[in-house]
């Protein structure tokens, strides 16, 4: 008897895709649930807090969802859906200029942090991260959290790979300058 | 906790890393997280379904809009082309108007030299 191989990841997500362009909702569900963790994490690395990175992730899939018909089966779901959920991350902060370093301290931190972690290398960083431009805040945060490459990250935030560089190297050198002289011994 | 002073680069770059993965840390791998995400997604897909964006108003008008747009586009062809023939037939009559006042360019004998001239022939032919 004749097995056929089990799809591949790919294939399923090409399956729901084609499906959803369809009219099928239950294939875009199936969709979010592939891919609502990386285009969270994308959001967060953008937008200051976890409220704005949900609202970012929101309004990214239905964005996704209206121009579905439009977007082309053969490429990748995922990269096409962050781009625009990194879209809506940023109009987001654009809304919501926070520039206050108390404020920012305040919104960053997650309440999922380690309570053993030192209090003054997270002050002086949030107080550094305050200082960033959006863009820098969320190459450095693309990069270093979410391991992005800085081609990806250009192609995230619609910038050229050298700009993400350069971005990178100047929010990594603010930062560093801000935690100088400062180690914790746990 | 104690502070040292001029830490290494190195060490900066591990710890700004460090730092930032606590400070950015995503919602904790729980399933009633990521499936209440998901029905709020899937619910706000739903409403904008239903209510139409303000955009969408328009959207009947679509048609409309396009017919008049023509009619008013071949109205003013048609308008421009009936200047542009008024203006050419009128810069046509002024150019013969003015043609039949322009004098006839051309070498002319005044009337009392060739009579004279005719008179001196006759006087000699006679002799």
């Amino acid at each position: 008897m004749l097995t056929l191989p089990e799809p591949t990841a790919r294939e399923r997500e090409h399956a729901l895709v084609v499906a959803a362009q369809r009219g099928d909702t239950e294939s875009f569900a199936a969709l979010v649930r592939l891919h609502q963790r990386r285009a969270y994490a994308v959001a967060r690395a953008i937008v200051l807090t976890h409220e704005d990175a949900e609202d970012a992730v929101q309004e990214g899939f239905l964005h996704a969802f209206r121009a579905l018909d439009r977007f082309l089966p053969d490429q990748a779901f995922g990269a096409w859906l962050n781009r625009i959920v990194a879209n809506a991350a940023l109009d987001i902060t654009r809304r919501k200029k926070v520039r206050d370093a108390d404020a920012l301290a305040d919104t960053i931190a997650s309440p999922f942090r380690d309570p053993a972690e030192s209090a003054e290398l997270r002050r002086r960083l949030t107080g550094a991260l305050s200082t960033l431009n959006e863009r820098q805040r969320a190459v450095i945060v693309l990069h270093d959290v979410e391991g992005y490459k800085h081609a990806e990250i250009g192609r995230l935030l619609g910038i050229p790979e050298g700009t993400a560089r350069s971005d990178l190297h100047h929010a990594r050198a603010r930062l560093r300058q801000a935690l100088s002289g400062v180690r914790s011994e746990l | 906790m104690r502070i040292q002073r001029n830490t290494p680069p190195e060490w900066e770059d591990k710890e700004v890393t460090r730092v930032l993965r606590d400070l950015y840390a995503s919602p904790p791998p729980n399933a009633s997280y990521w499936d209440t995400l998901e029905s709020r997604i899937m619910a706000r897909i739903a409403t904008a379904g239903e209510a139409p964006e303000w955009w969408g108003v328009f959207h009947g008008w679509i048609r409309v809009g396009l017919a008049a747009a023509a009619l008013a586009a071949v109205l003013t062809g048609a308008a421009l082309l009936r200047e542009r023939e008024r203006q050419e037939r009128l810069a046509y009559e002024t150019v013969i108007e003015s043609a039949s006042v322009i004098p006839v360019a051309g070498p002319t004998i005044a009337r009392g030299e060739g009579r004279s001239r005719d008179a001196t022939l006759r006087s000699l032919i006679s002799y």
